[in-house]
């Protein structure tokens, strides 16, 4: 029974690389069904019973949703940035991890687009955004762009399909994966215009609101300062993420899987990127008082209403801030691996708290004077309908881990 | 998304927008079919076989 | 069915019978019902009246017909994008210092727009209100105390200048609000919105709001639903239209008699009429005809956050310094210490 099961599936496991046998991989993903399931009950309620399940109300339209939503595409951004270090800056060492880059970048963008169908109050009128397309809204924007980068993830994601090892004995798909391979600079290319645009435009969501002094900046012809701020912060945030879920991996896979130096270009860059996006964040912040001042906004004012006090401008900036830059910056420290871990994880939760301010504490902030401050945080509908995705992330990883060659330098740093 | 069908709004951004999104979905259409074709004709013309260098 | 899409000129004038009280699909071959229904899509869409409409709107034979109405020489369509011929610009005027804060123009607004409620309609956050009277005080101790009402419908926003774009309408990723340079008036098509809700997230008043529920009505009740308004599915955000559908009957009543114009008593809303103290006016801003030309122009008058761009069409009146300066964005000043009713 037990050699049985252990072979069941050997002959699709990539050769020369070592795998759990079948019965420890098929209880590790019934496992992760138990909360795939709450989250699926979850999502099934906000479909059938509407969003009254949720503690949404007419202050907060925007929640933990959309801002978890901005939160994973900034950290997908791993995929497109790692592509365009590797197809198109040529940094060739990085080709031993942007194929793990690219299964993150379609978890995310998967989540995000799901995430989406569930917090739209007519989820069946979601394609209302692609055929009454309102091209002047940032949101609109944002739908096309992640919808097609999507599919370049998947495009991306096809010639590892194709290299499994059954399949690539079909003459066809092993043409198909190196003609596929030999297209990929020009795919990277078509994802970074893409992603260049969405993570652009979800940081215009915010931005474009003039009627909310909070979130409202100038900008750059039709694009507000959190368009680029928003780039910037994904790009320094989404390597780091790679990082963290390729470690999260090694531990589970109990055996390294990427080379240190591949790790260390990584890091090195997201620690450059987050000091460049640290200084223009704090300019984007000086500057942004001032105008919001003239509307009779006083800096204070936004920070007036506890919980949203000052102490979210330190921990965003300083200690999600800072701290991840200077430990990124540091050859020492980034040798640490437990120091690279914390960093890394600093730094993506710094991204998410950034997404999270800029969605939630918008509409916390009234902006007539006799409106109340209400307080909002999600219930376990949101919570669990949101996690879902991290469950779901998990099984397509093992899965993918299991049967594809993801990682080109495994079979070296463990021979059999 | 039809912008012919359905409401031709003539404003720049317009053509910019939906220009962009169809030159996107070409591409990647075009360079689908471009492997496919190639690894076609590989099969049928029986070269290049296993000597692909995949990284 | 009204679709308050179509308010803003595009829907010609006439056929009564497109109005019914529930989301009705339109008679006629529909490719995709299924789907339709399934998103409870009540308007036209790919049906044969939406081709109707279509052709309609592309200035077809059926818009020629009532275009001719009130718009000589331009298409309704550049009538509606641009304003272009006789346009008129609906607003209001409210006098602070006579509202009592009654609430009689929020429950004018609840029967006229048939909005619905729920047994325990107590959670302000989650009701559906159009029209909505904020109490406000000056926060000073016992005698000095003062209160205010302020009742705050959809402001119609128009945008100016750097903001070129009403706040909610610019958002909007399906089209499903629209500013109508022809009435002024911000329009919401109930069927094309899906829901995503960012145009609440725009709007500095909270006027916007989000069907959290499917609407429902005691029994019996549904007879009284005014026939002239759809109701709402859930799932959608709707507000205040400044009672279209007056302008709607008001105009077929004057093409019916060969007028081209309409009187200013032709055309009132729910709230205004419903105002015991006479604290509302309506009428077009721009009509020196009409009382809110002069009223508007009163040194005592103001708008709510006007420092933001917004450009909103309903001002008020109130010889109270303080209560002038709630109107402003929140400056945590003192004196400004106000509460919702
Ligand atoms: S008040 Fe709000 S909903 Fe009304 S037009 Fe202005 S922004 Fe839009
Ligand atoms: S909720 Fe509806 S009206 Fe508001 S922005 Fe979304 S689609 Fe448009």
């Amino acid at each position: 029974m037990d050699s049985a099961s252990a072979s069941f599936d050997s002959a699709l496991i990539p050769e020369g690389v070592k795998r759990c046998k079948l019965k420890w991989f098929l209880l590790w993903i019934g496992i992760l069904h138990g909360p795939v399931m709450v989250g699926v009950v979850a999502t099934l309620m906000c479909w059938g019973l509407a969003l009254n399940v949720t503690y949404l109300n007419n202050n907060f339209p925007f929640g933990l949703w959309i801002a978890a939503d901005l939160g994973v595409i900034a950290l997908g951004a791993g995929a497109f940035f790692t592509g365009f270090l590797r197809y198109i800056l040529n940094i060739d060492e990085l080709k031993n991890i942007v194929n793990f880059a690219v299964v993150i970048g379609i978890m995310c963008y998967a989540a995000a687009q799901a995430i989406l169908g569930v917090d739209i109050g007519q989820p069946l009128r979601g394609w209302f955004i692609f055929w009454h397309a309102n091209v002047h809204s940032m949101l609109t924007e944002v739908a096309f762009c992640i919808t097609c980068y999507f599919m370049v993830l998947c495009i991306e994601y096809l010639p590892l399909i194709l290299e499994n090892r059954q399949i690539n004995k079909i003459g066809f798909f092993h043409g198909m994966a190196h003609h596929l391979h030999e297209a990929m600079p020009t795919i990277a290319a078509i994802g970074v215009f893409l992603s260049f645009f969405h993570q652009g435009s979800l940081g215009g969501v915010p931005g474009v609101l003039y009627g909310r002094p909070f979130a409202f900046r100038e900008g750059f012809l039709v694009w507000p300062w959190t368009f680029f701020l928003f780039i910037l912060s994904a790009i320094a945030a989404g390597p780091c993420f790679t990082i963290l879920i390729t470690w999260i991996t090694e531990k589970f896979a109990r055996k390294r899987l990427v080379k240190r130096n591949v790790i260390d270009i990584l890091a090195r860059i997201s620690g450059r990127l987050l000091v460049v996006y640290l200084v223009l964040k704090t300019i984007d912040t000086v500057y942004w008082v001032s105008i919001a001042g003239k509307v009779g906004a006083p800096f204070s004012s936004f920070y007036a209403n506890h919980p949203y006090g000052y102490w979210v401008l330190v921990l965003e900036l300083g200690i999600l801030g800072v701290i991840p830059a200077i430990i990124l910056l540091s050859t020492k420290a980034r040798q640490n691996e437990n120091l690279l871990v914390i960093a890394c994880l600093l730094n993506c939760a710094g991204i998410f708290m950034n997404r999270w301010i800029m969605t939630v504490q918008t509409l916390v902030v009234p902006v007539m004077s006799f409106d109340k401050f209400v307080s909002y945080h999600p219930n376990w509908v949101e919570y669990a309908s949101t996690l879902l995705y991290l469950w779901l992330g998990a099984i397509f990883i093992s899965i993918t881990y299991r049967y594809l060659p993801i990682f080109p330098q495994e079979k070296e740093l463990n021979p059999l | 998304m039809f912008p012919f069908i359905f409401d031709w709004v003539s404003d720049p951004v317009h053509y910019v927008f939906m220009g962009s999104v169809y030159t996107v979905l070409i591409s990647l259409v075009i360079i689908l079919h471009y492997c496919a074709i190639r690894a076609f004709l590989d099969v049928i013309c029986k070269k290049g076989k296993g000597d692909h260098n995949h990284d | 069915m009204l679709r308050n899409a179509r308010q803003a000129g595009l829907e010609p004038i006439i056929p009564s019978f497109q109005y019914s009280i529930i989301p009705w699909p339109r008679p006629g071959f529909s490719l995709c019902g299924i789907l339709h229904l399934l998103s409870h899509q009540g308007g036209p869409g790919f049906s044969f009246g939406g081709i109707v409409q279509l052709l309609s709107r592309q200035g077809g034979p059926i818009a020629k017909r009532s275009e001719a109405s009130f718009y000589e020489g331009v298409t309704m369509k550049e009538a509606h994008h641009k304003g272009h011929g006789k346009t008129y610009k609906y607003g209001m005027v409210v006098d602070l210092d006579k509202c009592t804060g009654c609430g009689a123009c929020m429950v004018a607004c609840m029967a006229e727009n048939n909005l619905p409620f729920r047994k325990d309609n107590s959670d302000r956050l989650r009701s559906s209100l159009w029209m909505r009277v904020y109490k406000i005080s000056n926060g000073l101790p016992f005698p000095d105390m003062e209160i205010s009402y302020i009742p705050r419908p959809c402001q119609h926003c128009e945008g100016h200048g750097h903001h070129a774009a009403t706040p909610c309408v610019s958002v909007c990723p399906a089209c499903a609000t629209d500013y109508s340079h022809e009435t002024g008036i911000v329009s919401q098509i109930y069927t094309r919105c899906f829901g995503c809700r960012y145009c609440m997230a725009a709007c500095p008043y909270h006027v916007r709001i989000f069907n959290w529920w499917d609407p429902t009505w005691p029994k019996g009740m549904e007879k009284y639903l005014n026939p002239d308004v759809s109701v709402r599915m859930r799932g959608v955000v709707e507000k205040c239209s400044f009672c279209y559908h007056r302008l709607q009957r008001a105009r077929n009543k004057a093409y019916a008699e060969g007028r081209r114009e309409i009187h200013e008593d032709e055309y009132q809303t729910a709230c205004t009429q419903a105002c015991p103290a006479g604290a509302i006016t309506f009428g077009d801003l721009d009509n020196p005809e009409h009382k809110v030309y002069e009223l508007k122009k009163s040194r005592y008058a103001f708008r709510l956050l006007e420092e933001l761009g917004t450009n909103p069409k309903v001002y008020y009146v109130s010889t109270r310094d303080w209560v002038r300066k709630a109107g402003d964005v929140y400056t945590g000043k003192k004196g400004n210490d106000v509460m919702p009713a």
